[in-house]
């Protein structure tokens, strides 16, 4: 196996100008995707037999939180090839990640609590998703605000890296808590392995909007992340030149 | 479109304040997610070029500086 391609990517100039090719593709079909999937759900899907209208949040809700859970892992595994390897560039990616993580974590929230008043008549309930979920969402806060507290960079990275990486143990119990408790929230209505439980009319759209929300998030890291390195990497002579600030 | 009219989709069938509150957050996230790194790297640009001027200034002045001492 070729290790020298790792080590190209994991060059800040190299991903730099790497990223900036691909930006334009990535935001094109993420805003293609979000605005069919988004649009079709509100307006083109027929109304939930049990649920009414107010399921049509599912198209918002499932994303952002099938994404905060998704970009966890992410983060943590970034973060754990940056502490093994000491990658500079894996904790700019950790860093870029939390933010953005903690905004799909809370929106989860907030869309559940919307959608939790007209369906099972409160805004919230101490149960095993919804709690678990909180926790990830302090997870994001806990990783952003330990950031800021250390003022070294190395440390900074190496305390996050370990807090990402033990914290991963809270997915599996998100994911599995509506199997292992007894929940107000409904089980996975996507399923992997066996057929969906959700008629096709409502999972195609609910799937072009997983889609666009996955590549959204793909865009607005790869825009962070080149912010990142600029700030980063001003020092350097090839920064310099690319903002014209050789002096 | 599923709804008959613009009443109707904007009360749908009471459930219209729930699914276009979620909707509007939904779109205040995503809008965030958007400026948040576009000003943070106009912020980091701007303050990297303001450096180089300072520079640029600092050096003109030393250049400038060692110029009239070599003269006199």
């Amino acid at each position: 196996m070729k290790w020298t391609f790792f080590h190209r990517m994991s060059s800040p100039k190299w991903f730099y100008d790497f990223s900036g090719r691909c930006l334009p593709w990535v935001g094109v079909l993420a805003l293609g995707c979000v605005v069919t999937g988004l649009t079709w759900g509100l307006l083109f899907t027929p109304p939930d037999y049990l649920q009414g209208n107010s399921y049509r949040i599912i198209f918002l809700h499932v994303p952002s939180a099938s994404l905060a859970m998704s970009i966890y892992v992410g983060l943590a595994v970034t973060a754990g090839i940056g502490f093994i390897w000491k990658i500079k560039l894996a904790d700019m990616a950790v860093s870029c990640l939390a933010p953005i993580g903690a905004s799909f974590c809370a929106l989860a929230l907030i869309t559940g609590s919307i959608w939790g008043k007209p369906t099972w008549g409160t805004w919230w309930v101490w149960d095993a998703r919804l709690t678990s979920m909180l926790i990830l969402l302090f997870l994001y806060l806990g990783l952003i605000a330990l950031r800021e507290a250390v003022e070294s960079r190395e440390t900074a990275a190496r305390a996050c890296a370990i807090l990402a990486m033990v914290g991963v143990v809270n997915i599996p119990i998100i994911k599995f808590s509506v199997d292992w408790w007894n929940t107000l929230h409904q089980g996975a209505t996507i399923k992997v392995t066996e057929e969906s439980s959700m008629a096709m009319e409502m999972l195609v759209p609910l799937l072009v909007s997983i889609a666009g929300f996955y590549l959204f998030c793909l865009f607005v890291f790869l825009l962070r992340l080149r912010a990142e390195i600029i700030s980063r990497e001003q020092r350097t002579s090839w920064v310099k030149a690319l903002l014209g600030a050789t002096s | 479109m599923y709804f008959d009219n613009f009443n109707d989709l904007l009360t749908m069938g009471g459930h219209g304040p729930y699914v276009w509150a979620a909707y509007g957050i939904g779109l205040g996230v995503l809008v965030w997610n958007l400026l948040a790194p576009v000003l943070q790297g106009r912020k980091v640009a701007e303050g990297i070029r303001r450096n180089a001027r300072r520079e640029h200034v600092r050096k003109e002045s030393a250049f400038q500086k060692q110029a009239k001492s070599e003269g006199c």
